[in-house]
């Protein structure tokens, strides 16, 4: 439970705090202001990068490569979750559309259970066995955000298209997993994609929006929600652990 | 004006300059008969530890004595510098605390000695070396430390008192005239009879040991037992020169203060094991608050049950009764005990390793301090280690063959694939600068 609420705790505080400072600001590009009402006098920051704190439910597909379930014996049917960061770098920007860019992503999960006694899978013993899996991704990300610029439309339905590549490791009682004389450690990768949606929260409160943009540059801060997918088994190479996943993700955006 | 004033300042001034000379000089004559009759001792450098093996940890601080210092009968090497009229006299090395006054050595009864003589020496040249044992700079710490002495003999009885004198009559007479009465006398009371001589009798102590030289101290100096507490306590050591026939200082004195420190703090008391594959995970607890002198560390120590009551390797019965002697709760781990794990500072949990599958063995726990000293031993629990199925097992069972490392990749067609990823993403890279 600790494993769960420990995380959820810290994005809530997170998000908590964006709120608070929420940003909002409008933003502007050559064809003039846009987002929510600007007021006379008010200053607006060039808008160039979006920073997502990320958390959510992530189950590898250890058990789509393999022909028995491995990951489920060991590990179950509970939910996992990781925690994540991506940066992203709106270079384009398009009329009455949104921005496109380049976006780098890195998470971390990490599964762990009492290994099954082998003479009697049934029993736990107290060793604990560990998979940890931490991806990377760089990916293409359009943001739609002409609702809220040309029509006062609070949402930005977004798209992610682009690569993983993760690191996963295995452990039992604290020490690096090695069976029949290879180490339980290796990489990871393959296509990965989202689609989601992000409330923008200045909405709520256009000052203190402004204050935000002009005391610290923050354009705008969401709130999102987003399906994600990722195949990291090398395009179906039978000689990799398919850590992707195929789950939901939420978090706090700020784009400055 | 001046021409005439100036020959007087001269002549003055001349005057000043011979008679300060001369107090100088006298002065300088009085500083050499001083130095003449009063010696120095001095200690330019650090003492160094001259420990057999197995030896101490490089980064242990050098006025640390801990007891593995004491187990091996550490040796102090200690360079003195003397200076003056040191000729003649006794070089003395004294232990315990504030040895540099005259009536705290000497000392014959154990509740007031606070110095004992650890070596001597009639000094030939001005640089001295001397090399005192562990065990003796303790001595007066642990082994006097921890004597039982009485003091028996009987107060004298008091006296019984005297009696009063009776007061004078009046015997009247003419009037006017008062001859009063005679004055009363005093017979005294009987003396008291005097007490028997008080004897100091110690039982479990060498007699205090006095201006005696203490030498070859047994490692009963070393025994944890011996000490009240598990926290550090100073000693210190005191250089100082006395004349040819008194015990009187006649020098400066020079010392050195170590901390001593025989055994880590008290270990966890609530304790048990659960399986792990060639190991036992061992949870540890204190149950009844963590000591004040917090441990720096947790060891853990194992005895296969073979080892034990003689049962073969391979057994499956929790077989560890009775506890070896080797792992008795409060005390040091015995010879027999197999040092198999440790856990950090903040931890209450940790892996007994290289263990055998299918052997009991029983396990405790003892901690650790910043002198590198043993705790005595927690109690003791008893399991045995068997395979488990971690999920890299697991995986592999299943027919996975992913793994071998992070820069491990097959010699199919991966390394294809990625290779023309990279190649893409550096192609796009070249055409924007080109573009550009």
């Amino acid at each position: 439970m600790n494993r769960v609420m420990r995380p959820l705790g810290l994005l809530l505080a997170v998000g908590f705090f964006g709120f608070c400072r929420a940003a909002a600001a409008q933003g502007t590009d050559e064809f003039g202001s846009y987002g929510t009402r600007s007021e006379p006098g008010s200053h607006e920051s060039p808008q160039n990068a979006a920073v997502e704190l990320r958390f959510g439910r992530y189950v590898p597909r250890v058990d789509s490569s393999v022909s028995g379930t491995p990951y489920k014996d060991t590990f179950g049917d509970s939910s996992r979750y990781m925690f994540g960061v991506e940066v992203d770098w709106q270079v384009l920007r398009i009329p009455h559309f949104g921005s496109f860019g380049p976006g780098l992503g890195w998470g971390y999960t990490r599964s762990t259970a009492f290994a099954p006694l082998t003479s009697n899978p049934k029993i736990r013993s107290g060793e604990v066995t560990a998979l940890s899996v931490m991806p990377f991704y760089l990916v293409g990300v359009l943001r739609a955000d002409f609702l809220a610029r040309d029509f006062n439309i609070p949402f930005v339905p977004y798209a992610k298209l682009g690569l993983g590549y993760a690191y996963w490791w295995s452990s039992e009682a604290g020490i690096n997993s090695r069976q029949d004389g290879v180490l339980g450690r290796g990489v990871s990768y393959g296509p990965q994609y989202a689609l989601g949606g992000m409330l923008l929260l200045d909405f709520f409160d256009q000052q203190t929006a402004r204050d935000a943009d002009n005391s610290i540059g923050l354009n705008n801060s969401y709130l999102f929600g987003e399906w994600y997918g990722s195949e990291l088994d090398a395009f179906g190479s039978k000689n990799r652990l398919n850590v992707g996943a195929n789950t939901w993700v939420l978090g706090l955006a700020m784009e400055f | 004006m001046c021409s005439k004033v100036l020959p007087l300042n001269m002549s003055t001034l001349r005057r000043v300059l011979a008679l300060l000379a001369t107090a100088l000089t006298l002065s300088l004559a009085a500083r050499a008969g001083a130095d003449a009759s009063t010696a120095t001792v001095t200690m330019p450098a650090s003492p160094t530890h001259i420990e057999p093996s197995p030896g101490r940890a490089g980064n242990l601080n050098n006025t640390f004595i801990t007891h593995n210092d004491c187990e091996v009968d550490d040796v102090i090497s200690f360079s003195v510098n003397l200076g003056g009229s040191y000729a003649g006299n006794t070089l003395q090395a004294w232990a315990g605390t504030g040895c540099d006054t005259d009536t705290s050595r000497g000392q014959t009864t154990t509740a007031s000695v606070s110095c004992w003589l650890v070596g001597q020496t009639v000094p030939t040249s001005n640089t001295v070396n001397m090399q005192i044992h562990v065990r003796d700079i303790l001595y007066g710490k642990t082994v006097l430390a921890t004597g039982n002495c009485t003091t028996t003999g009987t107060g004298g009885s008091g006296g019984t008192a005297g009696t009063s004198g009776t007061a004078g009559t009046d015997t009247g007479g003419t009037s006017g005239s008062s001859t009063g009465g005679t004055a009363g006398t005093d017979t005294g009371g009987t003396s008291g009879t005097g007490g028997t001589t008080d004897t100091t009798t110690c039982t479990g102590i060498t007699t205090p040991p006095g201006y005696n030289l203490i030498s070859g101290t047994s490692d009963e100096a070393c025994n944890p037992s011996n000490v009240s507490s598990t926290a550090a306590a100073s000693v210190g050591v005191f250089f100082l020169l006395v004349g040819p026939n008194t015990q009187t200082k006649v020098s400066s004195v020079a010392s050195w203060s170590a901390t001593y420190k025989m055994y880590a703090p008290s270990p966890p008391d609530q304790i048990s094991t659960s399986v792990g594959d060639g190991l036992l995970i061992v949870n540890f607890k204190y149950g009844s608050g963590t000591p004040a002198d917090p441990p720096t560390g947790y060891n853990f120590y194992c005895v296969p049950s073979n080892a034990i009551d003689g049962a073969d390797a391979g057994s499956t019965d929790l077989n560890c009764d009775p506890v070896p002697a080797a792992l008795a709760a409060g005390t040091l781990p015995g010879k027999e005990a197999i040092h198999c794990g440790s856990a950090a500072a903040m931890s209450e949990r940790g892996n007994a390793t290289g263990l055998t599958n299918f052997t009991a063995y029983r396990v405790a726990v003892s901690t650790t301090d910043a002198y590198g000293n043993a705790g005595l031993l927690s109690g003791s629990a008893c399991q045995i280690p068997e395979p488990v199925t971690g999920f890299y097992k697991a995986y592999r069972a299943a027919g996975g063959t992913a793994g071998g490392g992070f820069c491990s990749f097959s010699n199919k067609r991966e390394p294809i694939v990625l290779c023309l990823l990279l190649a893409i993403g550096a192609g796009l890279i070249v055409r924007r600068r080109r573009a550009a």
